[in-house]
């Protein structure tokens, strides 16, 4: 989806939660039997030896409808309620506690460690008797691994960022009503159904899957310093994939997604129905277009497509914990106050940020998971690198969080991306780009330039063991011939390395694409948001996407037997 | 003359007269069973690569599942999940019934038939989906099988001797269609269950953990194979487990769960299980102040549930049959045999003809006995998961082995199927030890002391219940890995020479074998049964990995029946592990009726 804005007219809108009538934070027995049993356990756990410093309890609510097809057969639905607690226990000290880095002890680290299961019943006995179990069961492992990290810690060479453990925060109050939550499935099958059929006679086509869901996540926290958090947040979502094979063997994918925080934010009958129709188009010209190959010189990032650049090779990069790992490369650790892009960009990261036009930003939230109230964060400013996203792990040069600790339920939290925005001063329009394109093209002596229009997502690496490359998947490229012909290609990954990739972006057009997306890191899978305009690069660099090797079934399609012996 | 091309034809040929033959039931039937049919009838005719083996069987398997778990404690869900599958599992065999692509198991690189993978299919009654999917699943399964026979054939030219024994063995078609058994499955009502019967834990706050757990399936299978063979079965199940710990005063965890099985819900209505969980709990607080027992070695009676639980765990894995692939690691097989062995985990297969249970015993495998009684068993079925009929196998007969349980994977002591496949490979149904002459409890009761005594022993064991405590070297592995520590026996009794017992907290039972059947000294006259899920040895789990076969993700059950048993020498030992610190905080369940803060 691109919205048509001026970038210097981002309409900022902020989620208007806090301006609706508060309900009372003592109205919810949860909370109260949380805060209840958070008091009793560290009444006894003070009397320790080694007492806990810090005791937060993030108990997480989550109510999924989904329905999922192949070609228009239902292929899985579920309705599935959860409900996760996740504790965050520190024993020690501000700058040294339990969940100290120790350089190369990698299964100290709780990847991915199972939250507890709480009862999803609001039974105040029930909930009193897992979270004393847990709370319990936390403070042993905290006691144990102070003790190994004051061990390890005199047998390894220290880290080069000496910045305490954990920050303090002030406490907050925020107390959200649970939000509305309708998920109509038995109407989503049906849409579905009729939806996936229409590929059903796309000739070679290989998969046409879609799937709909509904979700409402309520989220309590509550932490001994005082704060008590009660937020509440339905998102539902629309999938649809579909892939069709070119003559060569090569399989090529499309897929659209749209999220949104209400119902009706998703896309009405019509509107799929015309989605399905370009998805055709489109996977019937990809099936035909030919194979590129590899190629550098200029090109143009669409308005999506520079969001998830943006996203991958830049967002990944000023996620503050990463700086404490000394096996990071942490790229732009020296760069405070440097110019890295130029000056006409500037990028921010906005978790208050609930909507942008007609489109949500699915980034949003109010606080993060460390109860810390989110704000806008100017990453850069006019080019110039200013500030990481911070978690309450603290770095050298940053001693506070700055709301942008996340998590995925059951993962060790970590400063994650919310809402990324990349705003240009000065634009052009997307014709203009194109010309501005062709300039370049013609200047190099090259025979074409690029334009990437749509994009599946990327990955990147950020250790220093591996090469500190980049891969953005795009899925729509077309040639842009000196004379303005533009042709689609199929078959492209663009790769490269981040500091040379910006220092060659040299104008934006007024073409803003939005890109809503659940991104997987360290601390798990979370919703994410990136807006960008367009970018004209005065040099990429592409390479051939890897060939699949199997084989074409050895039968034909049944149905296409049927109709061959018919 | 022959000349292999034309084998192969006339094998095309055959497999095609078969098909003919398939029941114009299936063909007339369901989208599900019209897809399996069409898919089948045109891969048998015309799935096949240049160069490479063709197939000569192919089954598919449906399975189509709505299920229910539900989980509670102290009266509160924790979770419910209803689900509705469709699964699909292939068993592709290239090659011919002496040499075909199972049976091999490719250790450099990981590579073994996994035929038996299962794949969903739309839930959607939509015949050309349902056509597509079962399309590409037998694509990948004739690609895979024809290269692991490839792979297979290589490992075998620089072997000696090669195979001795066929793949797999033949068998008549079969043909079965019972309906589904349609079991409601009404979420909101076994929900309160779970909630009714977990609330029982709240009157009992030294029990620190407890969970109630409900399962519910009505799972529905189509069969059909390329030799013929079709067949449907319902196979519903119904399971809850009610599982809890406490400490002891020395701060070791006790933990002790039972099950009821039924094949509806209503199975759990009737089974008075709030009063059978009070009675739990309430048993296990007993246990964590009953006297300490450190060890002993001496007779040792299971009565009743135990005595079943012994069969379940020890004798019954021991009595089927199972092959170790070939591998690409000759030494590897040879040292695994040797190390499984050595860890008691051997099969009865070299006793055949040879005596493994006293004289008067008697054990079968009954699959197509209902009731005991008015018991009912759960184990049994008319068909098995290969589509073979199944009939009572007669396992010993006056404490002489006569065989061993079979699927259609020749062993080299059981040539053909003896209708026992179930899930991955042969499994007992409904297992019936009996014995004649057997001596009522009370002479039972006599006879262990006298054995005490002749021992030198001031008391005796009984065992009334192992509970999740394990028995062989597997299921000890097994439970310590599932609870994190090793369980104790959940009821024994110190019997003293004037008769009275007194409860004990007894140390770990030390891993028994199938040979202690041997030298069982006397029996019961009453039979008692118990429903449990079968084990088998840690030696058959490579024979499955290479055996072929469908995946059945059923849960199989198997009916255990026997009469108390009195074994002469079992020794129990401390296990010395440390125990875990008390929580720092009481519990808050403890406290409710008490002062709030310390």
């Amino acid at each position: 989806m691109r919205s048509r804005l001026f970038a210097g007219l981002l309409c900022l809108a902020l989620f208007p939660v806090s301006l609706l009538a508060q309900p009372n934070a003592s109205e919810d027995p949860i909370l109260s039997t949380m805060s209840q049993e958070m008091n009793r356990s560290l009444g006894y756990l003070k009397k320790q030896p080694l007492a806990p410093y810090f005791l937060s309890y993030e108990l997480t609510d989550n109510h999924a409808i989904n329905v999922s097809s192949s070609f228009g057969a239902i292929t899985g639905r579920s309705d599935r309620r959860t409900r996760l607690l996740d504790i965050d226990l520190r024993v020690g000290r501000y700058d040294m506690d339990n969940s100290h880095a120790v350089r190369g002890d990698f299964a100290m680290t709780t990847f991915g460690q199972l939250a507890g299961r709480l009862p999803l019943d609001d039974d105040p006995k029930a909930l009193a008797a897992a979270l004393w179990l847990e709370t319990d069961r936390h403070y042993k492992e905290a006691v144990q691994r102070l003790a190994a990290v004051k061990t390890k810690n005199q047998i390894k060479k220290e880290t080069e960022d000496d910045s305490p453990d954990f920050s303090s925060a002030p406490a907050e109050h925020h107390f959200e009503p649970i939000a509305q939550f309708s998920f109509d499935r038995a109407s989503w099958e049906q849409r579905l159904r009729r939806y996936g059929v229409l590929f059903r006679d796309l000739p070679d086509v290989q998969s046409a899957d879609i799937w709909a869901s509904g979700e409402l996540e309520t989220r309590r926290y509550i932490n001994n310093d005082g704060s008590e958090i009660r937020m509440s947040l339905p998102l539902y979502r629309l999938n649809l994939s579909a892939s069709i094979k070119a003559p060569d063997g090569e399989v090529l994918p499309l897929y659209r997604q749209f999220m949104s925080f209400t119902p009706e934010g998703l896309p009405d009958d019509a509107q799929v129905l015309k989605v399905v129709g370009e998805m055709k188009s489109m996977l019937l010209a990809l099936r035909q277009a030919p194979a590129a190959d590899a190629y550098t010189g200029p090109a143009i990032l669409s308005g999506r497509a520079s969001a998830v650049f943006f996203h991958e090779i830049f967002g990944h990069r000023v996620e503050a914990d990463r700086l404490k790992n000394d096996d990071d490369a942490q790229t732009f650790k020296k760069k405070i106050n440097q110019p890295i892009l130029p000056p006409f960009l500037s990028v921010y990261s906005d978790p208050t940020l609930h909507h942008l036009q007609n489109s949500d930003l699915v980034g949003y939230y109010p606080y993060d998971d460390e109860g810390v109230e989110a704000r806008r964060v100017t990453v850069i400013d006019h080019g110039i690198f200013r500030s990481f996203l911070m978690s309450r792990s603290p770095i050298n040069g940053f001693p506070s969080s700055n709301g942008h600790g996340r998590r995925q339920q059951g993962y060790d939290v970590a400063a994650r991306q919310s809402n990324l925005i990349v705003e240009s001063t000065k634009s052009v329009s997307r014709d203009k780009l194109k010309s501005l394109l062709i300039e370049r093209v013609k200047a190099a002596h090259k025979p074409y330039g690029l334009l990437f229009d749509d994009i599946t997502g990327g990955y990147t690496f950020t250790s220093r063991d591996l090469p500190n490359s980049f891969a953005v998947l795009p899925t729509v490229v077309y040639r842009i011939y000196p004379d303005g012909r533009e042709e689609l290609v199929r078959g492209l990954d663009l790769i490269g390395t981040p500091l040379i990739a910006f220092s060659k972006i040299s104008a934006a057009d007024n073409d803003v694409g939005i890109f809503n997306g659940i991104c997987g890191g360290e601390s798990g899978w979370v919703p994410v948001s990136a807006i960008a305009p367009g970018l004209l690069i005065d040099q990429i660099e592409v390479q051939r996407k890897p060939k699949s090797q199997a084989q074409d079934p050895i039968l034909p399609a049944p149905g296409a037997a049927q109709k061959k012996e018919n | 003359m022959t000349t292999p091309s034309t084998r192969s034809r006339l094998l095309s040929v055959t497999l095609l007269l078969l098909w003919v033959a398939l029941p114009a039931a299936a063909q007339k039937q369901d989208a599900v069973s019209r897809a399996m049919h069409d898919e089948l009838s045109r891969s048998v005719a015309r799935l096949s690569l240049p160069k490479l083996d063709k197939p000569y069987f192919i089954a598919y398997r449906v399975d189509d599942v709505h299920s229910a778990v539900i989980s509670s404690t102290l009266g509160a869900l924790t979770n419910s999940n209803e689900s509705r599958t469709r699964l699909l599992a292939i068993e592709m065999r290239v090659g011919d019934y002496a040499l075909d692509n199972t049976n091999f198991l490719a250790m450099q690189s990981l590579r073994w038939n996994r035929s038996g993978t299962n794949s969903s299919l739309p839930l959607d009654d939509d015949y050309d989906q349902l056509r597509r999917a079962i399309w590409l699943a037998t694509d990948r399964a004739y690609k895979q099988a024809a290269e692991t026979l490839a792979a297979k054939r290589s490992v075998l030219e620089h072997r000696q001797g090669g195979p001795a024994l066929p793949d797999f063995s033949h068998q008549p078609p079969f043909k079965l269609e019972q309906p589904s058994a349609n079991i409601k499955v009404d979420v909101p009502s076994l929900e309160q269950l779970a909630r009714t019967v977990s609330a029982v834990f709240r009157e009992f706050p030294n029990i620190y953990v407890s969970t109630v757990d409900i399962s519910i399936r009505d799972a529905f299978t189509r069969y059909l194979n390329s030799e013929g063979t079709w067949f449907t079965r319902p196979s519903p199940l119904v399971m809850l487990n009610v599982a809890a710990q406490v400490r002891g005063p020395d701060g070791l965890p006790l933990q002790d769960s039972f099950q009821v099985f039924g094949e509806n819900a209503e199975a759990l209505q009737q089974a008075n299980l709030v009063a059978r969980t009070r009675k739990f709990a309430a048993d296990l607080e007993a246990q964590r102040t009953a006297p300490k027992l450190d060890s002993y070695s001496g007779p040792v009676l299971f009565q009743g549930e135990a005595a079943a639980e012994v069969l379940a765990q020890v004798l019954a894995p021991a009595l089927t049959a199972s092959r170790f692939p070939i591998t690409d690691q000759p030494q590897f097989e040879a040292q695994f045999q040797q190390v499984m062995s050595r860890f008691g985990g051997g099969s009865l297969a070299d006793r055949i003809g040879g005596r493994v249970l006293p004289a008067g015993f008697d054990l079968a495998d009954e699959p197509r006995t209902a009731t005991l009684g008015t018991v009912p068993l759960l184990g049994g079925s008319q068909v098995d998961d290969d589509g073979v009929s199944t009939l009572e196998v007669k396992l010993v007969d006056h404490g002489i082995l006569k065989g061993l349980l079979a699927t259609r994977v020749p062993t080299e002591h059981s040539k053909l199927s003896t209708g026992s496949r179930r899930q991955l490979g042969p499994s007992p149904s409904n297992l019936i030890l009996s014995v004649r002459g057997g001596l009522s409890e009370a002479q039972l009761k006599t006879e262990l002391l006298a054995q005490a005594k002749q021992r030198g022993l001031d008391s005796a064991l009984i065992i009334r219940r192992v509970g999740p405590a394990g028995l062989s070297w597997i299921t000890k592995l097994m439970q310590s890995r599932m609870s994190g520590s090793a369980p104790l026996a959940a009821e024994v009794y110190r019997v003293f020479p004037d008769g009275h017992e007194e409860r004990v907290r007894p140390p770990e039972v030390q891993p028994m074998t199938a040979a202690d059947f041997k030298d069982v000294d006397a029996a019961g006259d009453t039979p008692f049964v118990y429903n449990g899920a079968y084990i088998p040895l840690a030696t058959s789990i490579f024979g499955v990995l290479g055996g072929g076969g469908l995946g059945d993700t059923n849960p199989s059950l198997v009916s255990y029946v026997t009469p108390s048993l009195l074994f002469d020498d079992v020794s129990l030992k401390a296990d010395a592990g440390p125990a875990p610190d008390e929580p720092v905080a009481p519990s808050p369940l403890a406290q409710s009726s008490a002062q709030g803060n310390p």
